[in-house]
């Protein structure tokens, strides 16, 4: 599926990158889920659990529980153990009010995208991509 | 930066706030809860009457940076805003640790700056009159949503952290999700039926039943049919917290007893709900051994006030505890506000609780970073929330019991069981 272009419905948050997929099976609550000081999933009910998001195009169903979630993705984000970005399936207010503080708060970027249902379950763990605002399209070397 | 336009139709107000004719402050606040709008696709923003806030919990260094940058610039709330819960047992703020203790003070003191009363408690309806059905408000902490939805007929959604503070600052919300009405009727009839008579009657039932309601419906509205009329405020209290710990339950409807459900009709708007559940009493007794409902056992604490204690139950625990004395070696801890603490001391039970051995506890909840954690013997509880939460914290199984088996657990040290209760209805 090289240079395969994905129909992205949504830019929750614009910006660029170039990264590896890291893809979530199930949501994930920042709190408690994520540690900020290394980026590492620490939820041991996660089936991601032990994989670190720092620097990967976080694919993910959405967040879950404690409503205090966004703050440890700030944190993460602060430390420069935060995702490059994030590709959901619906739009997620936990996500888009954690990025939009980084931003506020340390000039980190992140966007946020959400993409079309069957081009979402399509996403797999290490892949390559390329986001440019709307504009998300696989990167592998062909 | 993000943009400071939008394609909302907003009004001349928000505009002016969205463009810095309010300050930086409210711009930064304003530009989030527009993109945010904007995300969840809410034709336009409504006011609010009242934002409880959970930004000021030292999660991290992004609290405290966030606090500190709205002081920068000279921010302040303008509706009237409430704090939730904090780490601090403010009872006795020498047991936390420094650097915490530290942050958390100073985030609770930039908060005051801003406007925001220093309620510290995750039950904002005993702190203030109650809003009104129908009236807007914009409250983070899942237990006081559900509260706010359900008992009161107010309209929330669960406000995260930052956008809390930023529905406080503007005093405006996007008009999405449960502040509609069609999104509030019910999809989902839960019937109470050929349950033993006498668990309808008793807490422990309405803890469990809204666990069990919590894991199975998603993020469906219920409609819970079948419950005695006589149900008491804090017994609906158990079911939305239970549920919003095990599941994600926003907003329930028990016909005949909350606001929007004179009827089962009203409540589900006219339309027919699409699935019916009918847990049985298998079902409930399953759920009840889940969350640890008591085989009995030796005791080392009993943890009450999840959520915080009300004046209600303190009425109920007052003459539990006449006459009898904690046992030497458990601890016992009730969670609650000031503000209710307050009461409680104006109505002269406080100096009774603390002769009787029992530990008020403050502004914190006691399931994280467990007070308990380390006690010898079981750790009880009368909160399917706390038995819920607690377990990862503690490293094992909470038990789960009536209050009036808590205080005669804390009194002589062992548990009774409940095998029998939970098994035809005692």
């Amino acid at each position: 599926m090289a240079a395969e272009v994905m129909r992205v419905t949504d830019v929750l948050l614009g910006g660029e990158c170039r990264a590896e997929t890291l893809v979530l099976e199930e949501p994930l609550s920042f709190w408690g889920g994520l540690d900020p000081k290394s980026g590492r999933i620490v939820d041991e009910h996660h089936p991601q659990c032990g994989e670190c998001v720092a620097g990967r195009i976080l694919v993910m169903p959405g967040t879950r529980g404690s409503t205090s979630s966004p703050g440890a993705l700030v944190d993460a984000l602060q430390l420069g153990n935060g995702p490059a970005a994030v590709i959901l399936p619906q739009p997620d207010v936990t996500i888009l009010v954690a990025a939009m503080i980084a931003g506020e708060l340390y000039d980190t970027e992140l966007p946020v995208l959400v993409v079309d249902g069957d081009d979402y379950r399509r996403l797999r763990s290490g892949q390559q991509l390329a986001i440019a605002n709307a504009d998300v399209r696989n990167a592998d070397e062909p | 930066m993000i943009s400071s336009t939008s394609k909302m139709e907003l009004t001349a107000a928000d505009q002016a706030t969205l463009t810095g004719g309010r300050g930086a402050g409210a711009q930064l606040a304003m530009r989030l809860i527009v993109r945010v709008a904007e995300a969840t696709r809410a034709p336009r923003l409504i006011d609010i009457t009242w934002a409880h806030v959970g930004s000021s919990y030292n999660n991290g260094q992004a609290n405290i940076d966030f606090a500190e940058k709205l002081i920068e610039l000279s921010t302040r709330v303008t509706v009237p805003t409430t704090l939730t819960s904090c780490s601090l047992n403010l009872q006795r703020l020498a047991d936390s640790e420094p650097a915490d203790r530290k942050a958390s003070l100073r985030l609770i003191e930039l908060y005051e700056q801003m406007g925001c009363r220093p309620t510290m408690t995750c039950a904002p309806y005993h702190v203030r009159a109650e809003p009104k059905p129908g009236e807007h408000v914009a409250w983070t902490e899942s237990s006081a949503v559900v509260y706010a939805n359900s008992i009161l007929g107010a309209r929330t959604n669960a406000y995260v952290e930052f956008l809390d503070m930023c529905a406080a600052i503007t005093g405006r919300v996007p008009d999405t999700g449960l502040h509609r009405t069609e999104n509030r009727r019910a999809t989902v009839v839960v019937e109470l039926e050929r349950l033993p008579a006498t668990w309808l009657a008793d807490d422990r039932f309405f803890q469990v039943l809204g666990f069990l309601i919590g894991r199975t419906v998603g993020n469906e509205v219920p409609a819970i049919v079948g419950l005695p009329l006589t149900t008491r405020t804090e017994q609906l209290r158990a079911i939305g917290s239970a549920g919003a710990a095990s599941g994600s339950l926003k907003l329930f409807h028990a016909v005949g007893i909350t606001p929007e459900a004179p009827t089962l009709e009203e409540a589900s708007q006219g339309r027919v709900p699409r699935t019916r559940m009918c847990p049985g009493s298998g079902e409930l007794r399953a759920a009840a051994e889940q969350l640890g409902a008591s085989d009995g056992g030796e005791v080392g604490a009993v943890c009450l006030g999840t959520p915080h204690f009300s004046l209600a139950e303190f009425e109920q625990l007052m003459p539990l505890l006449e006459g009898v004395h904690v046992r030497k070696g458990v601890r016992f801890y009730v969670s609650t506000s000031d503000h209710v603490l307050g009461q409680v001391e104006d109505h002269g039970w406080l100096d009774l609780l603390r002769a009787a051995g029992v530990a008020p506890v403050t502004g914190r909840c006691t399931y994280y970073a467990p007070l308990v954690a380390g006690c010898d013997g079981r750790v009880v509880t009368n909160s399917a929330k706390w038995a819920y939460y607690a377990a990862g914290g503690l490293g094992s199984r909470p038990t789960f019991a009536s209050l009036e088996d808590c205080v005669r657990a804390a009194v002589s040290g062992r548990i009774a069981s409940d095998t029998e209760f939970w098994a035809d209805g005692g």
